[in-house]
């Protein structure tokens, strides 16, 4: 059976060739320079929610979102740790990721806000920075991490606001200051 | 600085069933967690979001998407146990028209959306040889077809 693995190359040779022409506009708003229409027909949703891999989790941030009255009106990307996910430099591939897919959920869909959801108990923190904090000191961790990701949002997308939350694994939320 | 290679992986995180990648789109959070939980898997998988899922692991414009995408199912087989990978394309996809140039609909859509599906099991597949990988297809209804 033909996969059409041959011609894929060939498409993508071409976007590339198209995405090339357009790089100079800067960064992931260039890739959709080219297609104006997509941003008109894709729609408008109010957030971007950054959160965590985690199994015990993925049910209770939609729940959440639910609860905010933000359910279908939500662009999600998901990466291990959350915040601390988009800011290591142990793994500046995600970092990078992030950034790709918050240009995106801006040039698409217009968002407003990115609402960055850690949670306590995550593995992600204690596999990255090697620690294994409880109660105020973990709130602390997640605290700085979400900090560093707001002041980075904050430098690229000014107009942006950043909610900066924990999760319990119960699914309550707080809000970290 | 510390390799990845040489992370300890913390012991007790518990086991989850599967990995479930789809797509940033607003239009599917809350159907797809119905879906799952529909599926008796509710709490019971690690997530991961990449815009245009299977294509967002596989295309060759964004790399360090894929490599993200892999870093996390290393993650997931190592923290969660996973024993399943779940790919859940969409229709009406906003990256897949953006990547290919192309905007398909019906059985044309379909097939874009197998090729890539299955690109990235046979990815998995060589790499895990142990793990299951289902390839899926939802409609912006929220119904999931299987891509064989």
């Amino acid at each position: 059976m033909h996969d059409h693995s041959c011609c894929r190359g060939a498409v993508l040779a071409s976007t590339r060739r198209r995405f090339l022409t357009v790089a100079g506009l800067g960064g992931t708003a260039a890739l959709f320079g080219f297609t104006p229409f997509l941003a008109r027909a894709a729609g408008e949703a109010d957030a971007l929610v950054l959160s965590c891999i985690d199994y015990r989790l993925t049910d209770k941030v939609s729940a959440y979102m639910g609860s905010r009255g933000l359910q279908g009106k939500y662009d999600q990307v998901i990466l291990a740790g959350a915040a601390l996910g988009a800011v290591t430099d142990k793994y500046p591939d995600w970092g990078r990721t992030f950034r790709d897919h918050l240009g995106l959920a801006i040039k698409l869909h217009n968002i407003q806000r990115v609402i960055a959801i850690d949670h306590r108990d995550c593995g992600a923190y204690r596999l990255i920075l090697g620690k294994d904090a409880k109660g105020d000191e973990e709130k602390k961790l997640h605290a700085i991490e979400l900090h560093r990701l707001a002041k980075q949002i904050h430098a690229a997308h000014p107009k942006l606001a950043v909610d900066m939350l924990l999760m319990n694994l119960d699914g309550s939320v707080e809000t970290i200051a | 600085m510390v390799e990845r290679r040489d992370l300890v992986i913390p012991s007790g995180t518990g086991q989850a069933e599967a990995l479930l990648l789809t797509c940033i789109d607003y239009r599917l959070p809350g159907k797809i967690a119905r879906y799952m939980e529909a599926r008796g898997l509710a709490a019971n998988y690690d997530h991961v979001i990449l815009a245009g899922a299977s294509l967002g692991a596989t295309n060759s414009l964004y790399p360090h998407w894929g490599e993200t995408f892999r870093e996390h199912l290393d993650l997931a087989v190592k923290l969660h146990a996973i024993r399943r990978v779940i790919l859940l394309d969409h229709r009406e996809c906003g990256s897949y028209r953006v990547i290919f140039g192309t905007n398909l609909a019906g059985a044309e859509e379909k097939a874009q959306h197998a090729r890539e599906l299955h690109r990235l099991a046979r990815e998995i597949r060589a790499a895990y040889p142990d793990l299951a990988v289902e390839t899926l297809l939802m409609s912006l209804d929220g119904k999931v077809e299987p891509v064989a």
